[in-house]
Order: C-alpha cells, then structure tokens, then sequence
C-alpha cells in the first residue's frame, strides 16, 4: 500500500479524534440531559422503593427485564457480527468491525446494569455474591455476564493496539501521547508482533461465539425453568439467541449508517456492506421466524392449562395488538423491506433494522409481561403498566449508548486502519450480488 | 345477583331456625375439650405406655351423657403393629344402654396451634353393637388428648366422650425423596465452573499473551535499532 492511501485510511478514521464540532457538543449534551433524567429517575427509584414502578407482586418483571434482555442482545449481536466476520475472513468486514465491537460493548454496559436497576435495593447486589448459590440461574447469570463483558473488552482492544500506535504517532508529545503509547504497548507492526496480535484476536473470535451463546442461553433459561406458562419451552435458549442475533445485527446496521453519514465515511462504508449486512439480517429474520412459529405451533397444538390463558392473552386478547404488530411490522414487514429490490436501499435497511429492534423490543415485551400476568390459578390476574420512572430509565439508559460510542469514538479510530490496510488489494471473495438493488450500487 | 345472594341468605337464615343449635347434625365445631360442656366426673382417662405395654388392657372411658343424650365411651390401645400407631375404639349407647347404630362419631386430637384447638384426625360410623374405631398414628410423641364427637341422631343430642394416652410412637418426620439425577446434577455446577476457569485462563491467555509478545518484540526491535 502506498503512504498516501495509507494517509488517506488515517485521517478519514481519526477523522473524530479530539475533534469537538457544534454538532458533537449538541449530541453530547442532549444525550447527557437524557442520561442523567434516566439516572435522577433510579435516584428517585432507590430512595423510595420500587413501588414507583409499574412492577407488582404478580408481575414482578417489567421493563428493567425486558430492558436488559434487550440490550445485552444487542451487545450479543454485535461482537457475533464481528466474530463470525473474523473468522470466515470476509474482506469486507474491514470497516465495520470496530464499530460493532464497540457497539456490544457500549450495549452490554448498559443491559448489564438492569438486573441491578431491577433488585430496587442495589446493597442487595452483592448478596448474589455474598451468598451464592451454584443451583441459583442467577449466580451463572452474573458469571456469564461478567465473563463476556471482559471478553468483550478484550475483543475490543485487541484489534485497536496497532491504531493505537497509528495514533500515538499522530500525536504531539504530551500526556495523551503517553496513554496512547501505553496502551500500544509499543506497537511497530513488527512481523513477530504481528503474529502475536493476530492469535489473540483469533483466540478472542472463537471464544466470543460460545461466549455471547452462553450469556443469552442463561438468560432464557431464567425463564424456561419455571413452570410458567409461555416461558416453559426447550426451544427457549435458541430463541433468544436468535432474536439476539436478529436485534444485535439490526442494532449494528443503524450504528454503521449513523456514523457514515455523520464522520462521513461514505468512501469506505458503501452500500455493499449494507448488502451483505441486509443478507444477515434477513436470513436471521426467517431463521427468528421459523423458531417462532415452532414455538407456538407446539405450544398451541398441546393447549395445557398453564399455556392456554398466555396463548389467549398474546393472540386474541389483551396483547394481541402488541403481537400482531411485532409479527407484521416488527418482522415480516421489515424482511420485504430489506429484500425487495429498488431505489433508496440503505434507507431501507436502516428503515428495516429500526422496525427489527422496536420490535425485538416489544417480543421481549410479550414473553415477560403476559407470562406474569396471565394466571397459574384461575384468580391470579395480574396486570402491568410502567411508571414515568422505568419509561426515563429506559430512555436515559437507551440514550446513553450512543453516548458511549460517541464519546468512545472521540477518542478511539471509528475504523481498523491496521485491518483496512491488511485487505486492501484482497480480492472479493463474497462479491456475487444476490439483490438486483444493491447490485445496481443504489446507494441512499 | 343481587337476588341470588338475598335468597342464599334467605336459606342459610331458615335452616339455622329450623336446625338450631341442639339439632345440628354437624359436629359441635371446634372449642377445646376443656370447654365442652360437662364431661362426667368419671370421665374415663384410658393412659397406657404405648406399644411397650400393649398387653395392657386400655381403661375404658365412661361418660355420663346429658339426661336425653348417648353415652359417649372412648377407649384406647396400641395397635398390634408399631408402625399403625394407636387404636381408638368408642362406644355409642343410648341412656337406657341399648347401642346406637349407624351414628357417625367424629375423632379429634387436641392441639396447641395458635393456642388450644381440636384437629380432626377421622370420622366412622358405629355398627350394630354402637362400636367405632380409628387407627392413629399421632405427629408427636407424648401426652394426647382425645375427643369422640357424637353429633346426635333422632331424639339423641350432641354428645363427647374424652380420653388420654401417652404416645410413644409417632409419624416420622417428612423427608422428600432424593430428586432424580442427584448424583450427576451435583457434578454440574462444579463442571460450569471449571469451564467458567477455562474460558478466564483463554481470555487472559488472549489479552496477556498477545500484550507480552507485542512489548517484548517492541523491545527487541528497539535494541536493534539502538544497535544500528
């Protein structure tokens, strides 16, 4: 590669980095106003109990539950997004990679704080600890958990240590220069360290896979080993993990159109990526789909006194509207959308992947609400609405992981540069251009 | 509805006219012995030592019946097997000693829950001669006592017969079974924490490993070029 392509891939990836424009300092502050109403919301939360919210004795998992299944599933589908990109070696995966690291990270910080948000009490969290129990799903929960956050923040940084250096370099002598330097740790793209980094990413890429399954698996099973009906189903811990997949590659796909349009990475990020982006989500679409009709056609098929009044509830009664409309415009729409041919194609797979997460968001909804709510005996109604504090909670929590990558980016190359260099002149192994859409460059 | 529930009233208000309290077929609900109404002075205590002295013959319990009400006898006695507990035996007879038969008699053991109270531990119906009896087996070892409800026929009124004995036997404490798979679901926890251990040596392995081979080739590098 020549030094001015390399110059080229630098400044256009660094682009953010100590950068603080008007529209920078805007998303900041707004987002920051939104973070702490969310934080003043659990302020208010902690001091008077959780009798604030929405939550009851019957349906004691609302929002904070559907929240954290949400965001970590978002976090799932990021990192698998990256890993598998990885380790099939698609070429083409050179400018996403970074920000889907970053978006499970910034996501798993996030859901990761619901189960705490959820106990009321945050004191009470370190009874999980204090008084483990190793039958207790919820011991393995925070193991998992705590497991691939730190995997995640290895498989972040990892692949950063030769940008780091990239930047290090680009930097005047000072205190930032020093960070840099450290966390480097002396990088010169030597062959020897090369292949050092190269075995931990692998390393990391495989491990991320059963990590990320294992984390929403024990997260399912929190639901599928009670005897409830709706939530007592072996085909559960798929599921979930596919509807994590489903959401995470969604969620990565609107972050990826985000910070192309706005650090203008539209020479790198085109509307390929968005291609093969829109080919995952499809196919996990239909896979989500498939577990989901499997998933009701036996439930509904057998009908035990358990399942039958959940079942009622979700088709035909209370939450129909809330089903219906995920099926359809959560899902079935969104896939026609993303595989149709035609003009404004990465608009609609933007437009795809927002109806995809809002509704992954309201099937969490509907396996945790009405699987409370719905009776085990026939006088055990429950009812669930959220209170101004989860809805500011979630908000301010939502609001904040755009913050995160925001801020994160301001500091941190928004592309692998070491990666893009590593591909370029590669030939395109994955080039045959399924969608007439795509194929004819409709971009926008 | 409305209707509904002032006819229900409406029922319940003549059938306690009609029945009254002396005419209740029902037992006479559940106040502790200690308050039933005169039990005769030779109310017959019937104490024995369990199943060490089941060749005792049991005192026979004799209670003076009100003037228009049955005698209530209530016996008891260790069964022939420890493990069936204990035999309470009653005898229902009329005042002029002729037994009634076809009565139900209704057993209780007193107990102290939330203060004294009566426990139903059975009900029979007497036979020709008036005799009845209930197998118990008591929850605790120790003193009980007794209380065989006659709950009146015809003419006949309510009547209660008592007794006492000592148990020595009693049911054994509650123990579940052993879940299914104990054996192998025991090993699980310990098998998901070793792979926990794998998966933290890996990842540490990753992060450790890739940062040593990168700062001591960083370092090599640098003495190379120190050397140039």
């Amino acid at each position: 590669m020549d030094q001015r392509t390399h110059e080229r891939y630098v400044a256009r990836a660094m682009w953010s980095i100590g950068r603080g424009d008007a529209k920078f300092w805007i998303s900041v502050v707004v987002l920051s106003a939104l973070v702490a109403a969310g934080f003043y919301a659990y302020v208010y939360q902690v001091q008077r109990g959780l009798w604030v919210t929405g939550l009851n004795q019957k349906v004691s998992w609302g929002f904070y539950i559907i929240n954290c299944v949400f965001f970590i599933g978002i976090s799932y589908g990021g990192a698998m997004t990256s890993a598998i990109l990885r380790l099939t070696n698609a070429k083409w995966r050179a400018p996403l990679t970074r920000i889907a690291e970053a978006t499970a990270v910034a996501a798993l910080l996030v859901g990761a704080i619901y189960p705490i948000i959820d106990l009321g009490r945050p004191d009470r969290f370190l009874y999980t600890i204090q008084y483990a129990q190793v039958g207790s799903p919820i011991v393995w929960d925070l193991v998992a958990i705590s497991t691939y956050m730190m995997a995640s923040l290895v498989f972040l940084y990892l692949p950063l240590i030769p940008d780091l250096a990239t930047t290090r370099d680009s930097m005047r002598p000072g205190l930032l220069r020093r960070i840099y330097g450290i966390l480097a740790l002396g990088w010169r793209g030597a062959a020897g360290q090369e292949r050092s980094l190269q075995r931990g990413i692998a390393i990391m890429a495989v491990l991320i896979i059963p990590l990320a399954i294992s984390v929403h698996s024990v997260l399912a099973w929190l639901f599928a080993v009670t005897a409830r009906g709706g939530w007592h189903s072996t085909i559960f811990a798929p599921l979930f993990v596919l509807a994590a997949m489903l959401s995470g590659v969604a969620a990565v796909i609107i972050v990826v159109a985000v910070f192309r349009k706005v650090y203008g990475l539209h020479e790198f990020i085109t509307a390929r990526h968005f291609r093969y982006l829109s080919y995952l989500l499809i196919a996990l679409g239909m896979g989500y789909l498939y577990f989901m009709v499997s998933e009701y056609l036996t439930e509904g098929y057998l009908l035990d006194a358990a399942t039958t009044p959940v079942l009622e509830a979700i088709f035909v009664g209370t939450y129909a509207p809330a089903f219906w409309g995920f099926t359809f415009l959560g899902l079935l729409f969104p896939l026609v959308l993303a595989a149709v041919p035609g003009r404004w194609a990465i608009a609609r797979v933007c437009a795809a992947s927002s109806l995809v997460i809002a509704g992954m968001w309201l099937k969490r909804f509907l396996i945790v609400v009405p699987g409370m709510a719905e009776p085990v005996m026939p006088w055990d109604w429950g009812r669930y609405a959220p209170t101004w504090v989860e809805i500011t909670i979630t908000i301010g929590t939502a609001a904040a992981i755009p913050l995160i990558l925001i801020l994160f980016f301001r500091f941190f190359p928004v592309m692998s540069v070491h990666e893009m260099e590593e591909v370029e002149g590669a030939s395109e192994p994955r080039a045959a251009a399924l969608m007439p859409g795509f194929a004819s460059g409709g971009d926008e | 509805m409305r209707r509904v529930v002032i006819a229900l009233a409406a029922v319940a208000i003549a059938a306690t006219l009609l029945l009254g309290p002396g005419r209740s077929q029902l037992p006479t609900a559940t106040r502790p012995i200690s308050a039933q109404a005169a039990p005769a002075p030779d109310a017959a205590t019937a104490t024995h030592a369990g199943h060490d002295a089941v060749s005792v013959p049991a005192a026979r319990a004799a209670i003076a019946p009100p003037p228009d009400g049955a005698r209530v006898e209530v016996t008891t006695r260790a069964a022939t097997k420890a493990e069936l507990g204990y035999i309470i035996e009653t005898r229902v007879v009329r005042p002029d000693g002729r037994p009634v038969n076809d009565a139900v008699v209704r057993f209780y053991d007193l107990v102290d829950f939330f203060g004294p109270r009566e426990e139903l531990i059975g009900t029979a119906r007497t036979d020709g001669q008036g005799n009845a009896s209930l197998s118990y087996l008591p929850a605790a070892t120790g003193s009980h006592d007794i209380a065989v409800r006659f709950a009146g026929q015809g003419s006949l009124v309510p009547s209660v017969g008592t007794a006492t004995f000592e148990a020595t036997v009693a049911t054994p404490p509650y123990r579940s079974d052993e879940p299914a798979l104990l054996a192998f679901t025991r090993l699980v926890p310990y098998a998901a924490g070793a792979i926990v251990l794998v998966v933290w040596g890996l990842i540490a392995f990753a992060l450790f490993g890739t940062a040593r081979g990168i700062a001591v080739r960083a370092a090599h590098t640098s003495a190379k070029e120190d050397t140039a």
